[in-house]
């Protein structure tokens, strides 16, 4: 427990030190050298309200209020700042002057007491009104935040046919209130940091507190004391600047916009991090497993999805080792090809120009700029572009004997099969660049000296300290529950051993059968 | 480090240096070739080749037929024939998925087929599971000429034939390169091969299998036709499926014809008082497949005296077949030899030398149990 506490502290110092890096000035107890002090802050900026008012029944209670226009609920300004602030009798002495409007004059919800300058221009920038009092050096941040957000609405990239369909959006108090809702525990934690000089982003780190590993949430927060930079807008800002194995291009954190998903990684002791302004939440740490799975294989039957799991390992393999072996055996070991297909594929190369690999090599490139444009491109144009790509390229060059009929199969089938495994789509295409190469360098002999790099690679990665794929040596069904196939819900009374200190899931082992 | 970084370097270099040949050829620089054939000049000091090779340009320009053609050389060896095609061809010929290597019945009897097998089971590329079949035309390019009646490719079709007998009809016995190899250099068995001819089809002439051509060493002696090769496929415990006939017509049955569904043979050798017995016992299962003639309904009575019938029929003609091999042949076909030794390692050593006599005077006692299973009728 003294060592818990320890732990508790040293994180709570971590914090402090992140929020606090960028404070440097005191605000001043005159009134008027407060405001022209910002106003020269704000200078060029002509949404910068500053409003001077008195109150009617002692005169030397002098205010102002600043606040940036559009982001700010007028009403409130109003009826519950100004009205009582004008009309009020309640008396009061210099000293407690600011606990006193707090306590009975201030009609308003979320009050917060600063001498900071610091803290006054984050908040003013992010809708909330601040009132300055002459004669104190100190001023209060006044809730009044009204600015317009999207709706939740289902995300386009994670698209479900089965579970929930919200989605986060870019507000962070509006994602946040979604993870709650779904998670009505005192367990949970939210943390609020600040990252970024400029863009004073809001971060969150979010938890359950039971079932984090500790030693994780820790060095997260060591290395994103680390990061200087000047704007976050993403979420991926804070996993790229956090990552290890910076020289792989395998992912490090997860990431999804749903807060389904969210709740059952932070669930099974995973930390969230959450970023204003960006619908994208990452988690970490991420097992390599984790490219495979998704929130929909927990939704409809085991029978399914773990099928569907398989299919997805499968499409891995295909997608990044296929063009490779396909150049292993037409430029090599021909006497692996069966008769038939080698009489085939060696008909129908007759009349091809280029060498089989680099012909692959080629269409693969071809591959991706076609994909690439129908991500980037207008949705009006997109009928050209299929028109164009599987027409012009596909079939006209086929025709033409520009190139192989196998090769656009291959190619097409490579292809295919990457879109399946989004959350791997960088790796796939260096992995499946460096096999061909040494496919077609070395022949089988070098296509299986790259997918041993390869795994060596994948066991060497690491999540915030966790290794991503765990090779103990030890092989135990429940450790492999969740992995090529998903195993029924009943049966995964335990959480990942690595993600969290707590590991049981069920207090019943899942001893609960309901078969007579 | 540097000590490290040695060591990486020479492991990898291991690594590259053993890991046998191989290279990048293109798959528009080969020419496949699918069948041989070996033939001899009328002198018999010159080796005369045919190959069926893909022709591949004219299969790619007509999608979905595929077109072969022959090319021919000569010789004094095998390899400096296979060279001598190179002069024609602008490709490397490549053997990896030969099917089928014919032997022209010439070459086997006068000069025997051991230079053949040499050259295969040297550096030629070829897979382990190639086909040898003897052509019992006058020279074996004539089978290869032939296109096959399924599959365009002759050599295609006649590995099929060799190699799917035993499921329909087992009247020949499939010996791939290896088994040919271990009959040539063992002892206790002589070696059989597959024999084709040419026969007459729809006015064409067409390849057909023709029983199994029996060796002396590595020459041809003679051949057994196929009802022998069926007898002899039951002796070696080679039969899954094909058709027992009989062909008879008394008071209780007609003519029937049996179809095998499965067929197993136990071979015991024994030695007493200097004689060595060889007890064969088949054990085979049958549908009734058909039944000729007056007698339409069958009962238990007609199913038993079929089952006796038949046993004796094959078992008349394996006797037969046995008492050829020793009389006429003088070569252990069988792989009696073998079962001695499997049985009696000691004893082999001792009469291993002449075992060739001793097969002569080998005794040897055939049982046979057919068991019809069902009548495969309709009602």
């Amino acid at each position: 427990m003294v060592k818990n506490n320890n732990k508790n502290s040293i994180i709570n110092n971590k914090i402090e030190s992140i929020n606090n890096k960028y404070i440097k000035k005191d605000i001043f107890k005159s009134l008027e050298d407060n405001i022209s002090y910002m106003k020269e802050l704000f200078n060029n900026d002509d949404t910068f309200i500053t409003r001077y008012f008195e109150n009617n029944n002692n005169k030397n209670l002098q205010y102002c209020l600043i606040y940036c226009n559009g982001m700010v609920n007028s009403i409130i300004i109003n009826e519950n700042i100004i009205k009582p602030l004008m009309v009020s009798k309640y008396n009061t002495s210099n000293e407690d002057i600011v606990s006193d409007l707090t306590e009975h004059v201030l009609m308003i919800d979320e009050v917060k007491i600063t001498s900071k300058v610091k803290d006054i221009i984050e908040n003013v920038t992010y809708g909330d009104t601040v009132l300055f009092i002459n004669g104190t050096d100190k001023a209060i941040i006044l809730n009044t935040k009204q600015f317009e957000s999207r709706s939740v609405i289902e995300p386009d990239a994670e698209k479900s046919l089965i579970g929930p369909r919200e989605g986060f959006t870019e507000s962070i108090l509006t994602n946040i209130s979604l993870i709650r809702r779904r998670l009505r525990t005192n367990e949970l934690k939210l943390k609020y940091l600040t990252i970024g000089e400029k863009t004073n982003t809001k971060v969150c780190i979010c938890y359950v507190d039971s079932t984090v590993n500790k030693g994780v949430l820790e060095e997260l927060y060591k290395r994103i004391s680390k990061i200087e930079i000047d704007g976050i807008l993403d979420t991926n800002y804070i996993a790229e600047l956090t990552r290890e194995n910076r020289k792989s291009p395998f992912r490090t954190t997860g990431y999804t916009e749903k807060p389904d998903v969210i709740v059952s990684k932070i669930l099974e002791g995973r930390i969230a991090i959450l970023v204003d302004g960006s619908p994208m939440v990452h988690t970490i740490p991420y097992l390599f497993i984790e490219n495979f799975q998704n929130s929909e294989d927990y939704y409809v039957s085991y029978f399914y999805s773990s099928f569907t799991r398989i299919i997805r390992f499968l499409s891995f393999l295909l997608t990044t080792a296929l063009p490779a072996f396909y150049i292993a055996l037409v430029a090599y070991h021909h006497e692996m090809l069966p008769s038939p297909f080698l009489i085939i594929i060696t008909s129908e190369r007759q009349s091809v120009p280029l060498p089989a690999a680099l012909e692959v090599a080629i269409m693969l490139v071809v591959f991706d700029i076609l994909r690439e444009t129908g991500t980037r491109m207008p949705q009006v144009v997109g009928q050209s572009i299929s028109v164009l790509g599987a027409i012009v390229i596909g079939q006209a060059a086929v025709e033409a004997g520009l190139v192989a009929a196998p090769t656009i199969i291959l190619v097409a089938f490579t292809g295919i099969t990457g879109i399946l495994v989004q959350k791997l789509n960088s790796p796939i295409i260096y992995v499946r660049v460096i096999l061909l190469l040494l496919a077609s360098m070395l022949g089988l002999f070098g296509f299986v000296i790259g997918l041993s790099l390869l795994i060596i690679h994948i066991l060497n990665l690491k999540s915030c300290g966790v290794p991503q794929v765990n090779m103990h040596g030890e092989f135990k069904y429940q450790n492999g529950k969740d992995i090529i196939i998903r195993s029924p819900w009943w049966y995964m009374f335990k959480r990942p051993k690595v993600l969290s200190n707590n590991i049981n899931r069920m207090k019943s082992l899942g001893d609960n059968s309901n078969d007579s | 480090m540097i000590a490290k970084v040695t060591k990486c370097l020479i492991v990898i270099i291991f690594v590259f240096l053993s890991t046998g040949c191989w290279d990048y050829v293109g798959l528009d620089d080969i020419t496949i070739v699918t069948g041989m054939a070996i033939d001899m000049n009328e002198d018999m000091n010159e080796y005369k080749l045919s190959f069926e090779v893909i022709n591949a340009a004219s299969s790619s320009q007509q999608k979905n037929e595929i077109k072969t053609e022959i090319l021919e050389s000569t010789g004094s060896t095998i390899f400096e024939a296979i060279r001598d095609v190179e002069r024609r061809t602008m490709n490397k010929l490549y053997f990896s998925n030969t099917q089928v290597v014919i032997i022209s019945n010439q070459i086997a009897r006068e000069k025997g087929i051991n230079e053949i097998i040499d050259f295969y089971l040297r550096d030629s590329e070829i897979r382990e599971t190639l086909n040898f079949a003897i052509s019992k035309e006058k020279t074996a390019k004539e089978l290869l000429k032939k296109n096959g009646i399924d599959n365009p490719i002759n050599a295609f079709e006649m590995k099929k034939i060799i190699t799917e007998d035993n499921l329909l009809v087992s009247t020949t016995k499939n010996k791939q390169l290896y088994k040919v190899y271990n009959n040539l250099n063992c002892e206790g068995e002589s070696l059989v091969l597959p024999v084709f001819h040419n026969i007459e089809n729809d006015n064409e002439q067409v390849i057909e299998s023709n029983g199994v051509a029996v060796f002396k060493k590595d020459k041809l002696i003679d051949y057994l036709t196929v009802n022998e090769s069926k007898n002899f496929l039951f002796i070696d415990d080679n039969i899954s499926g094909g058709i027992l006939t009989l062909d008879i017509n008394n008071d209780i049955i007609d003519d029937v014809s049996i179809e095998i569904t499965n067929s197993s043979t136990y071979k015991n050798f024994s030695y007493k008082k200097d004689k060595y017995k060889i007890d064969i016992n088949i054990e085979i299962e049958g549908i009734l497949a058909e039944l000729m003639g007056k007698h339409k309904k069958i009962d238990l009575k007609k199913v038993n005296e079929v089952e006796k019938e038949t046993a004796k029929k094959v078992k008349n003609g394996i006797e037969k077949l046995i008492k050829k091999a020793q009389k006429e042949f003088e070569v252990d076909i069988f792989g009696f030899g073998n079962l001695v030794y499997k049985t009696d390692p000691s004893l082999w050593k001792k009469i291993k030398k002449d075992w060739d006599d001793l097969f002569l005077e080998v005794e040897f006692s055939v049982n046979i149990k057919i068991n019809i299973i069902n009548t495969a009728f309709r009602k």
